[in-house]
């Protein structure tokens, strides 16, 4: 075998079937003229090195093959990348925030402070990691199947602060945005404080936005989906922890398999979860659609309210934390809040439950007025 | 290579990506294989690496903007290929606008 043919063998093994042959023979054909013009040049036969230097102009395998192969040569093109860099900056900051949050606890339940820290720092690795992937295999998808994303030619200017406010994350712009701009002295006059009011109420509005509710619903319900399925481990209570040391105490709750219980509520639980990333999809693709945003809120509030029946009535926390009246719901929330430390986890669930319950009532009702809203009213923005 | 290289061969690049696709539509009014169109290119001072010129080729084909046929020339198989008539229209828009570019940028460097 020629070192031609063994170069050929090497780049018709990366291409598709369909198009192998054709485009062999063609490359080929290419080398084969390249050689007898260079040969010509030099009045002689090439040796095996300058064969072998030729073939590497002509590229390595796996360059020639991909420039063959249709679709992009990119995982995140041009287009994408900002978008993408956007989100990787967000969802880090999230894991951040959620690793602080995890060592404050683990510190307060009785770890010392050194593999306190070192399990903070492995959340951010490992968990950075994961999300970094997870927002590339995305973008890839996105990529290779010439996903149209409408937010991308569509954008509203009105969205566009929910950028201004995360973008520029560092320590001067966090001081600015939370250093105090109410007028003071002499210059606090009713009028300067109203005109302070005013534009307090105008960040407020912007701040909650399609673009920036689509956004944070994509990062916060991404980082909670991958915690739970345990592809990012927070580990806010470890084995040295102890919850007598938060003020918590099991109570009722004490005889309970807790991994049985998040087995049972895996797929709902997750189902919930995925329905939010979703909602939140729908306001960056469709955010002058409401009957889309009402149908993911019908389904995300009716399976919510399922899974708090069932926690209510029929999984193993049944018994400890259900209440049959009104009256005996409010009695029950005074227990959990007014009794003193260690507060027992039971009642705490209830509440919890209750709330929920509540959130998917309201979202259902939110979904039901979406669906009958017409698209583009004060109404239906106003909801969404 | 300095950085100011770098950055002159990024920018030349860019400034020939477009060209080139409209220099092998209007080559191929005639009918060529790879190899002969290179040549012609290279004449025409539009040097092109073969890496280049033949995934370009089969975009081009399966664009509907070319149409290609196998033939034996030479004791060898080659392909050919030559302007579809989708080719020639595009090819008629694309030329109108680089002469628009052309002009406006002559416009500009005369000021």
């Amino acid at each position: 075998m020629t070192l031609v043919d063994e170069y050929l063998r090497a780049v018709a093994a990366l291409l598709p079937k369909d198009e192998r042959e054709d485009i062999i023979a063609e490359l080929q054909d290419m080398i084969l003229n390249k050689i007898e013009g260079r040969e010509s040049e030099l009045g002689r036969p090439l040796t095996p090195d300058e064969t072998e230097a030729l073939l590497r102009e002509v590229g390595h395998p796996l360059v020639v093959a991909a420039r063959y192969r249709g679709g992009p040569q990119q995982v995140v093109g041009p287009a994408l990348y900002p978008y993408w860099f956007f989100l990787v900056k967000v969802s880090i900051l999230i894991l951040a925030a959620v690793a602080g949050i995890a060592l404050l606890v683990r510190v307060a339940s009785g770890w010392s402070l050194g593999p306190a820290l070192g399990h903070a720092i492995g959340i951010i690795f490992d968990g950075g990691i994961t999300l970094i992937g997870s927002v590339t295999l995305a973008a890839w998808v996105i990529e290779r199947f010439k996903i149209k994303l409408p937010y991308l030619d569509s954008w509203r200017v009105r969205d566009l602060k929910v950028f201004e406010y995360a973008g520029g994350l560092d320590l001067e712009t966090v001081k600015e945005r939370f250093a105090d701009r109410r007028p003071s002295g002499e210059a606090r006059t009713d009028r300067a404080h109203r005109e302070w009011m005013r534009s307090e109420r105008r960040a407020r509005y912007w701040m909650h936005g399609a673009a920036a509710k689509g956004l944070a619903a994509i990062a916060w319900g991404g980082v909670f989906i991958l915690w739970w399925i345990g592809a990012l481990n927070f580990g806010v209570i470890g084995e040295e922890g102890d919850l007598g040391r938060l003020g918590l105490s099991p109570g009722a709750l004490a005889g309970i398999d807790w991994s049985e219980l998040k087995d049972l509520l895996f797929w709902p639980v997750l189902a919930i979860a995925a329905g939010l990333v979703l909602r939140g999809v729908a306001l960056l693709i469709y955010p002058r659609v409401p009957s889309v945003h009402g149908l993911i809120d019908i389904a995300v509030g009716a399976t919510t309210m399922s899974v708090c029946a069932w926690l209510w009535t029929a999984s193993p926390l049944a018994a400890a934390v259900r209440v049959d009246s009104l009256s005996e719901l409010v009695l029950r929330t005074k227990t959990a809040f007014e009794a003193s430390p260690p507060l027992d986890l039971a009642p705490l669930f209830t509440v919890f439950i209750a709330v929920w319950t509540f959130a998917g009532v309201c979202r259902v009702l939110r979904g039901a007025w979406l669906m009958v809203a017409r698209p583009g009213s004060l109404a239906a923005v106003a909801a969404v | 290579m300095t950085s100011n290289d770098d950055l002159y061969e990024s920018l030349r690049m860019e400034l020939r990506r477009g060209s080139l696709t409209v220099g092998v539509l209007a080559r191929l009014r005639e009918e060529r294989y790879g190899y002969t169109l290179r040549q012609a290119l290279a004449e025409d001072g539009l040097e092109m690496e073969e890496s280049t010129l033949y995934p370009l080729l089969r975009r081009l084909e399966s664009q509907g903007l070319l149409v290609s046929e196998w033939r034996e020339e030479d004791r060898r198989k080659k392909r050919f290929y030559r302007l579809s008539p989708d080719g020639e229209a595009m090819l008629e828009k694309l030329l109108k606008d680089w002469r628009a570019i052309s002009a406006s940028l002559e416009r500009i460097l005369d000021l």
